[in-house]
């Protein structure tokens, strides 16, 4: 009897801005994440007329998330941040959005439906994986693994600037199901361990870490097998082919 | 020989990753696949020999016990039938 997987329908492919955005290439980079979408579409209005910035990202993760990012220069990027997030904040205050997914979850929210963030200068790789890009892989010398479990969007902005930036590490992939992102990194023990520390610390501001670990001398079998790859969209998790390695049950004999 | 099977599940897509390096350094066992359990659980398999099962799944809940945002949960199937092979898709 062969088990049937639950279908779980696809998520809408992330929708880019048609415009030439890439000439924005390391700008100024600016989150939003919002419980709903209703407060996201009132956060973009005011974002966009707040400043002169571009949306280069709009995506419903699932689970009632949203998140859009807007890139341009530092000013407008931070002016607009500041409109975005207040426009957004007037449903929280509400309760509109709060109350709708605490059925979902079941129970309160661990934090607040609407975060957002900033980055002055944010690192390429960063700036790839926001704009949801497939990041170039970095040559990584050194074979240790490091990974920070955030709770949100924004954080794991946050996280994987953190770590790319603290260290000389090179992004790996990333899993998990939204809004729980799992970001992997690659390099000598020494430089993983520093990227873990700076990203765990970014992350516990507002309690948004779950786990960061470094695993120093990774098992060949697991390394291979983590589940988080770039190609993945960022709802990922359910498309994500995993690994069937070993076949326990021996054929019928006849 | 008398295969075992032993499960993690845990809440964390991380842990599950550290929690499968650890079954596999901690005993002899192999890895025989992650599965999606649903949300954002997500579980792995490993067979091998009874006592390395059971030292592989204590080390991992071991290894995540005093984490409170993680929760694992972890079991050993000691010789498993047909059905439960073919029912678990193993």
């Amino acid at each position: 009897m062969a088990k049937q997987r639950p279908e779980v329908e696809k998520e809408e492919e992330a929708r880019v801005s048609p415009k030439g955005w890439e000439s924005l290439r390391g700008a100024s980079l600016g989150a939003i994440e919002t419980l709903g979408l209703l407060p996201m579409i009132e956060a973009v209005d005011a974002m966009v007329k707040a400043a002169n910035v571009e949306v280069i990202r709009f995506q419903k993760l699932g689970l009632g998330w949203t998140i859009a990012c807007v890139a341009g220069g530092v000013g407008a990027v931070r002016v607009a941040m500041e409109a975005g997030h207040t426009a957004a904040d007037r449903f929280s205050q509400e309760g509109v959005a709060a109350s709708a997914i605490s059925r979902i979850i079941g129970g309160p929210l661990p934090f607040p439906p609407v975060s957002s963030c900033m980055l002055a200068r944010p690192h390429p790789t960063t700036w790839d994986w926001v704009s949801g890009q497939t990041p170039q892989a970095t040559s990584a010398t050194g074979t240790a693994l490091g990974f920070a479990e955030v709770l949100g969007f924004v954080p794991a902005v946050l996280a994987l600037d953190a770590m790319l930036k603290g260290a000389m590490v090179s992004f790996k992939g990333y899993g998990g199901i939204p809004p729980r992102y799992v970001l992997w990194v690659q390099g000598d023990v020494g430089a993983v361990r520093q990227a873990v520390d700076a990203a765990s610390k970014v992350a516990s501001e507002g309690n948004r870490l779950v786990i960061a670990q470094v695993i120093a001398r990774p098992d060949a079998e697991m390394a291979e097998t983590i589940p988080a790859k770039f190609e993945l969209a960022a709802i990922t998790g359910f498309a994500l082919p995993l690994p069937h390695r070993l076949k326990l049950l021996a054929p019928e004999k006849d | 020989m008398q295969q075992a099977i032993g499960i993690i599940e845990t809440n964390s897509w991380g842990a599950i990753a550290a929690g499968l390096d650890t079954m596999l350094k901690a005993s002899n066992v192999r890895l025989v696949k992650y599965d999606l359990v649903g949300g954002i659980w997500i579980s792995v398999y490993v067979a091998g020999d009874i006592n390395a099962v059971r030292a592989a799944v204590e080390s991992a809940q071991a290894q995540f016990g005093s984490v409170p945002a993680v929760q694992i949960k972890g079991t050993v199937i000691s010789n498993p039938s047909r059905e439960f092979l073919e029912l678990y898709e193993l």
